[in-house]
């Protein structure tokens, strides 16, 4: 029976399985509701949102309340386009609040207490930023310390600085120009809603078409690879977390302007909603997947959120439950996404139609072989 | 070999099993049959099956249609079912808790005890009881995380021991074993035989299967295609044909010219890993680095590449002396490394073919910062065609093809920065046969070309048959050089092991 068996795969029938036959479109091709979740999942959910608060509301779909719900999404998505770069490292930054708070502070101690012109005290505001999430950067690159705890340290001291600076109180007044600056409108259309969309373009383009976009989704999707690669993995990371520091300095002056001081309680507690709106917009907590697009969609959703609130007369203290109801939906569908395209791109590939029942295939007349074999006990 | 099987009824036996995937067909009629007291051997490429039919023997996974039967009657598709039939299963990732000891993971989750409240000393009995039918020599105190790769699967061989397993579900075991320590499995493998347990032994190394197996199942896309034949009917070349079904060419080595010297590492020294190691590689040679788990061979690679900083020694590129400092400056001196893990080292999984290819030129794909998305396409889609890669398109993600197609975009990326010098670290590790024997002609050409090749790898034949010159390497320092006559499997282990 040796030959036979030996001689069987030969035929010529089986030659059809040539690995090239696996490369059916359908393996990288997510189903349905992938789909739907993984590329415009959130932009469905925030327009039935929308949907759904026109009927509650008769306020919702008037040109006030919209421009004011896009004005209220505009600091947090300030700060939550600078934390979209730490996350597709792979890591976080909960400092963010603390570091607008210094950087409100600052400014216009520079400005109000030194008596500096307006624009070195924004420019200062600014450098704290960049500075804080420089530290940052330090802690986690060089240190090693998880990004979770160097900027839980920052978050602290920052915050403390702030209060120490200014006694606890405001400091006041605020130049004109910048309560002006963003406060400014142009046919009823505050300014700041398309400076913060140019902002947002301009952080698209360079993850998207620099080099140093690409090698930030290499570093948050495999550390060890964009090592070897020969990336500088350790400048990257430091980088984004400065950008994250600069967004969030750039983010306590607009709060100045809106609050009309320099306060220790600007950005107080928002890091966790910025970092929620980043995860709702489907940037991976696990680094390397995400983009600017989803951020945005993620803090029009958050904001939405805190519009319906309002309109619909809830207490305030609700807005907050309603906010975490809406994290935990957007982490357990991150969790889920995860899983799912995991589970479809691996190694998983389709399987092709049984062969046929020839003869003359392998598989045929090993079995037949075999058959034969049981059939006839020792 | 025991007496021949076929008369006793089988223990286990999975009938014309089907399970579907949302759309993937995972298992399309696939039978199996498993006695007392055999080896039986299944063999498949990567994909054709294999771990879906251990997942649903052992429980995890409902079939579509079909089932399995435990002594004739059929099982409950559950894990607690599987367990409880005598079913257990060794996977290729070790189960053991790290931070408990051998003796707890023993018992691991079966620990008995009363009312929750346990008894060291009966642990100790019951663990030790177990261990010594397996691995007597193991202390039962060590912690998990202490012990060797080969040790830790004794300790899970025993825990199926412990549970009063029928059957031994084996996933790949050698896949990290020294070649001492596979010696070890085999011998044990043979006394759990003999003492009539039934053992499914699941490889796609052909010299495991024909040392251990009675029978042989080969499955392919999901069907069972050569079913229960006994081992002394097959050959390996007719089990390749069967696995991939198709006729594969091996590769031939032809002789090529050996050129001028490119790399020159001497006095290398890195504390803990190796020690005064030197290594030449010339133009169209390629190197075999042979040796154990552990010899210091990948840290040396990755020391002459620049990703880790070597304690002492020089590296020179013709002539050029190189900084050693990160992985940007070997790339800067045209030296390429494909690297050991490709899953943690070598892909950037959610990116694209496009993306991962031009990950180590990002400057030559790009102006001022900005990447050039024309250029970039049209380079990627050249090697693509060139090495052959199977994908729908470029911007298809990379973890999305299989091994083989991802170790070629990886070989890719590396040659895309016209490297001098080609280091492959373990470049076939869990690649199917067909893909591997293209890989092995792709490090053919480029040494035809003038790449000067250095490869380490685990399998020794695969080693002896691409090199020109075979460096041992053992317990950190170069042991031997043998020229291609020397080079014979005997002597390369005589020399790594001694």
């Amino acid at each position: 029976m040796q030959p036979q068996t030996a001689t069987g795969p030969a035929g010529p029938v089986s030659g059809k399985a040539g690995p090239g036959k696996f490369q059916d479109k359908s393996r990288s091709r997510l189903s349905g509701v992938g789909d739907f979740i993984g590329a415009q999942g959130l932009l469905v959910v925030v327009l039935l949102f929308g949907v759904l608060l026109t009927f509650l509301s008769p306020v919702f779909l008037t040109t006030v309340n919209l421009v004011n719900l896009l004005f209220q999404c505009t600091i947090l998505g300030v700060f939550a386009i600078g934390m979209t770069f730490v996350i597709l490292t792979g890591g976080i930054d909960v400092s963010v609040g603390s570091t607008a708070a210094l950087s409100s502070v600052l400014s216009m101690g520079v400005i109000v207490n030194m008596n500096m012109p307006p624009a070195i005290g924004l420019l200062t505001g600014l450098v704290v930023g960049a500075g804080v999430g420089a530290v940052n950067g330090l802690m986690v690159t060089k240190l090693g310390i998880s990004p979770l705890i160097a900027t839980l340290a920052t978050l602290s001291a920052g915050s403390g600085i702030a209060f120490a600076y200014s006694d606890g109180g405001n400091i006041t007044p605020v130049p004109k120009m910048l309560t002006e600056m963003v406060s400014a409108k142009v046919a009823g259309i505050p300014l700041l809603i398309p400076a913060v969309l140019v902002l947002a373009f301009l952080a698209h383009l360079a993850l998207t078409r620099t080099t140093y976009g690409r090698s930030i989704y290499a570093v948050g999707g495999n550390k060890e690879a964009a090592l070897l690669a020969g990336i500088r993995v350790d400048r990257v990371t430091m980088n984004a977390y400065i950008i994250a520091g600069l967004s969030a300095g750039m983010a306590g002056l607009l709060l100045t302007g809106r609050l009309a001081s320099g306060s220790p309680r600007a950005g107080d507690g928002i890091e966790l909603t910025v970092i929620a709106a980043v995860v709702i917009g489907g940037t991976s907590l696990f680094g390397g997947q995400g983009n600017i697009k989803g951020t945005l969609l993620g803090v029009l959703l958050i904001a939405m959120v805190s519009n319906a609130v309002n309109l619909l007369g809830i207490p305030s203290s609700y807005d907050r439950i309603v906010q975490g109801v809406v994290i935990f939906a957007a982490a357990a569908l991150d969790v889920y996404r995860y899983k799912y395209v995991q589970k479809n791109l691996s190694r998983k590939r389709k399987i092709g139609p049984p062969p046929a029942t020839d003869p003359k295939t392998a598989g045929t007349t090993a079995t037949g072989t075999a058959t034969a074999h049981t059939g006839t006990p020792a | 070999m025991t007496e021949k099987p076929g008369r006793t009824p089988a223990i286990v036996e999975a009938r014309n099993l089907v399970k579907l995937f949302p759309g993937v067909v995972a298992l399309s009629g696939m039978n199996f049959e498993l006695h007392a007291g055999e080896v039986h051997c299944v063999c498949g490429e990567n994909g054709a099956g294999k771990s879906t039919l251990i997942k649903t023997l052992s429980g995890f996974y409902t079939p579509d249609e079909g089932g399995v039967y435990v002594d004739g009657e059929l099982m409950l598709s559950s894990t607690v079912a599987s367990k409880a039939a005598g079913i257990a299963t060794i996977y290729q990732e070790h189960n053991l808790v790290p931070d408990l000891s051998v003796a707890e993971n023993v018992l691991l989750g079966n620990w008995g005890g009363h009312k929750g409240i346990l008894s060291r000393r009966e642990i100790r009995k019951r663990a030790r009881k177990a261990l010594d039918q397996v691995a007597p020599h193991l202390n039962l105190d060590t912690p998990a995380m202490a012990l060797s790769t080969v040790d830790g699967q004794m300790v899970e061989i025993a825990r199926a021991i412990a549970q009063d397993a029928r059957v031994i579900i084996m996933d790949e075991p050698t896949t990290a074993l020294t070649e001492q320590d596979v010696e070890k499995l085999y011998k044990l493998v043979d006394e759990l035989r003999s003492k009539g347990l039934a053992i499914m032994y699941v490889s796609h190394k052909l010299e495991e299967v024909f040392t251990l197996a009675d029978r042989i199942t080969v499955i392919r896309e999901g069907k069972t295609v050569a079913s229960s034949v006994p081992a002394d009917e097959l050959d390996a070349r007719s089990v390749v044909q069967l696995m991939v079904g198709k006729d594969v060419d091996l590769y031939e080595h032809i002789p090529r010219e050996r050129g001028e010297l490119v790399l020159d590492a001497r006095g290398l020294s890195l504390a803990g890993a190796f020690e005064d190691v030197n290594l030449q590689l010339h133009a169209g040679e390629i190197v075999g680095l042979a040796g154990l788990v552990g010899a210091g061979r990948t840290e040396v690679a990755r020391c002459i590449y620049g990703a880790d900083k070597a304690d002492a020694g020089t590296v020179e590129v013709s002539g050029r002396k190189l900084s050693l400092h990160g992985a940007s400056a070997g790339i800067a001196a045209g030296i390429a490394l494909v690297p050991e893990e490709r899953k943690l080292q070598g892909i950037i999984p959610m990116l694209s073919i496009r993306e991962n290819t031009t990950l180590t030129l990002l400057k030559q794909v790009s102006k001022w910062g900005v990447l050039q998305r024309g250029y970039e396409k049209k380079m990627v889609s050249g090697y693509i065609k060139e090495l052959d890669v199977r994908t729908p398109s470029a911007e298809t993600p990379i973890q999305s093809l299989s091994g083989g197609n991802q170790q070629k975009v990886i070989i890719a990326r590396c040659l895309a920065s016209n490297p001098k010098v080609l280091i492959l670290d373990e470049p076939t590790k869990g690649i199917d046969i067909g893909a591997k024997a293209e890989i092995h002609r792709l490090i053919e050409q480029l040494a035809r070309r003038g790449v000067a090749v250095l490869v380490i790898s685990s399998e020794l034949p695969e080693l002896l048959e691409l090199s020109d010159r075979v460096m041992v390497m053992r317990a950190g320092r170069v042991v031997a050089e043998l020229d291609k006559a020397q080079a014979t499997k005997e002597n390369v282990i005589a020399y790594a092991a001694a």
